[in-house]
């Protein structure tokens, strides 16, 4: 059956009398045309060739439709636009393979998006009002259709989200699925335990000064304290939590970047400071094992200023270990500022073992946890993401006009 | 004494003021004077370089004439929008916007007197973020483990209204770093 604008394209069609005018005629040359165009799809209607004067045409009658992006695998990546503190925001779905922009999901302010699963579900941590800027604030958390690109879940939790930049570890899930955790800082901190199975916000824990969240098992995770320590949190069904503190891991005198490289497969987590060391912590159930530290730099690189630095500085491959730092040459004070190379380090030695130059300075990092690896390098304030070979450092594409001024760029495991 | 006096007087208004509008237990137990006071001081960076450009990896250089410009001396840490192109001024919010109660702070050096001053920057909120006039400034600006010295956060804390939406910044000074 040939497809046919019908009355709904008239009602859908401005009034303007061009318009009404144009519409009406595409509903009356297809319907004079259905029976040719079913008969000789592909090939050119003879209402056509009267309607071009009798000239043929060379290109045949389209159909038009909806698209599906691809099932998803460990090449697609997501880079949001937080548009600074916008409260209308998006993000875009990429083929990392292709460096094509396969579909994009409307948001608010500064959301978390969390992967899981091999980024087969998608789940938003959200933030909106009635009235556009203004009025009673809504926070819910809502499922993403990976192929469809479409609401799959909406379900409602309270307004305590902490609204600050989009920091990936402010929300997260714990590694069997089943629970979103979210941070809350006003008025009093705690992080907020919702089943996604129920799909209902269970309670929200109170916590001590410490931020960020790393699930490190089912009903179990670990936070970073203002004091240096980690807290150890396990909880129950009911949210009731049990928690204590470990050692201090960060020293008094250095302080550590906020985006650390996490895995929540693999239980690992690199804390960079400030002055280009890394701390790597195993997390596993509600025990966390202090890692050997190791330096990013050389003493040669140190006299000239070598740091790490920006939003997103760290991404670590699980099945090679190796974690990609954002560094560069740097003045004090300049920690989230973007950086123009890639430092690659093996986590089992704390060697480096690579280098890439990029083509533009990068704030924030991402790599693909396929065996042959991408980095994704995004560039804040151009709204481009370049993709490289993480292992040769080749760049391989470079995708513009990616949002107005987007931070986060996440990749599945 | 000069600073603890100060900052004492900041962060108490800053309680009072959440804690009127909390009905639960107020976060600025964690955030208060015992951690913030004057034992917080001595750990605060001061910037005493100078010059006239905009900052980059080279480092903040301060100028002392054009308030609406990014490397104005007061703005060593604001990440964000000057209210005053958008309506509002130097320490003032533009119309129609809420003023936020609570702040993060920084010292920055004056270039035109030698002198660094506490800024206790503040956030007007309740409308659509600016979009004029975008800083990125992070001169003494520590991680989210310590929010008082975070400029990532929408300060709008106990703004009226609840009104929790970022729209620009303004920075006024609150008394002398050193």
């Amino acid at each position: 059956m040939a497809r046919c604008p019908g009355l709904r394209t008239l009602i859908r069609s401005s009034l303007s009398p061009r318009r009404l005018a144009f519409a009406i005629s595409a509903l009356a040359l297809s319907v004079a045309a259905a029976p040719d165009v079913a008969a000789q799809h592909g090939q050119i209607p003879e209402v056509l060739r009267q309607f071009e004067g009798g000239v043929a045409l060379a290109v045949p009658v389209d159909d038009v439709e909806v698209l599906k992006a691809p099932e998803p695998d460990l090449r697609r990546v997501y880079v949001y636009d937080t548009a600074a503190f916008d409260v209308v925001t998006k993000i875009y779905g990429l083929d990392g393979t292709t460096g094509r922009v396969l579909g994009q999901i409307d948001t608010g302010l500064l959301t978390n998006m969390v992967l899981t699963d091999g980024g087969k579900q998608i789940y938003l941590a959200e933030t909106w009002f009635k009235r556009f800027s203004q009025g009673p604030r809504d926070d819910f958390v809502r499922c993403q259709d990976p192929v469809t690109f479409s609401t799959s879940c909406d379900f409602d939790i309270p307004e305590g989200r902490f609204l600050v930049m989009t920091m990936p570890q402010m929300t997260d899930i714990t590694t069997d699925g089943r629970y979103l955790l979210f941070y809350q800082f006003a008025p009093e901190p705690g992080v907020g335990i919702v089943d996604l199975q129920a799909q209902r916000h269970v309670r929200t824990v109170p916590v001590p000064d410490c931020y960020l969240i790393f699930p490190s098992g089912p009903r179990s995770f670990f936070m970073l304290c203002r004091e240096g320590t980690l807290l150890s949190v396990s909880f129950d069904e009911r949210g009731e939590a049990q928690m204590r503190q470990t050692p201090v891991l960060r020293p008094a005198d250095k302080h550590f970047l906020d985006a650390p490289a996490f895995s929540r497969k693999a239980g690992k987590v690199f804390f960079l400071s400030y002055d280009g060391f890394v701390y790597p912590v195993d997390l596993r159930g509600t025990e966390a094992t202090f890692g050997t530290r190791f330096d990013l730099f050389d003493a040669a690189e140190r006299r000239e200023g070598w740091a790490p630095g920006g939003w997103l500085p760290a991404a670590w491959h699980r099945a090679s270990n190796r974690l990609y730092v954002l560094v560069d040459k740097r003045a004090e004070w300049t920690h989230a500022y973007p950086s123009g190379h890639v430092y690659v380090y093996d986590t089992t030695t704390g060697r480096r073992v690579g280098a890439i130059k990029l083509e533009h300075p990068a704030l924030s990092i991402a790599v693909s946890q396929d065996e042959e690896p991408l980095l994704y390098a995004l560039q804040a304030h151009g709204g481009t993401l370049e993709i490289y070979d993480a292992r040769t450092g080749a760049l391989r594409h470079t995708v513009k006009e990616l949002g107005r001024e987007p931070y986060i760029v996440l990749a599945p495991e | 004494m000069f600073r603890r006096t100060l900052f004492d007087q900041l962060f108490e208004a800053f309680t009072r003021r959440i804690a009127s509008r909390s009905s639960r237990r107020s976060f600025i137990g964690r955030v208060g004077a015992a951690s913030i006071g004057a034992g917080i001081l001595p750990l605060l960076p001061v910037d005493r370089r100078g010059g006239a450009k905009a900052a980059g990896l080279e480092g903040w250089k301060p100028q002392a004439r054009d308030p609406m410009s990014c490397d104005y001396w007061r703005h060593c840490s604001l990440d964000g929008y000057l209210c005053l192109c958008a309506g509002g001024g130097l320490t003032s919010c533009p119309p129609g916007t809420a003023i936020s109660p609570s702040s993060w702070v920084a010292s920055c050096h004056n270039p035109e007197d030698g002198q660094s001053y506490l800024i206790a920057y503040r956030d007007c909120c309740g409308k659509n973020i600016a979009r004029r006039c975008g800083c990125f400034n992070t001169v003494g600006e520590l991680p989210i483990y310590r929010p008082e010295f975070s400029n990532d956060i929408i300060w709008c804390f106990g703004a009226e209204d609840e009104a929790m939406t970022y729209h620009c910044t303004i920075s006024p000074v609150i008394g002398r770093a050193a």
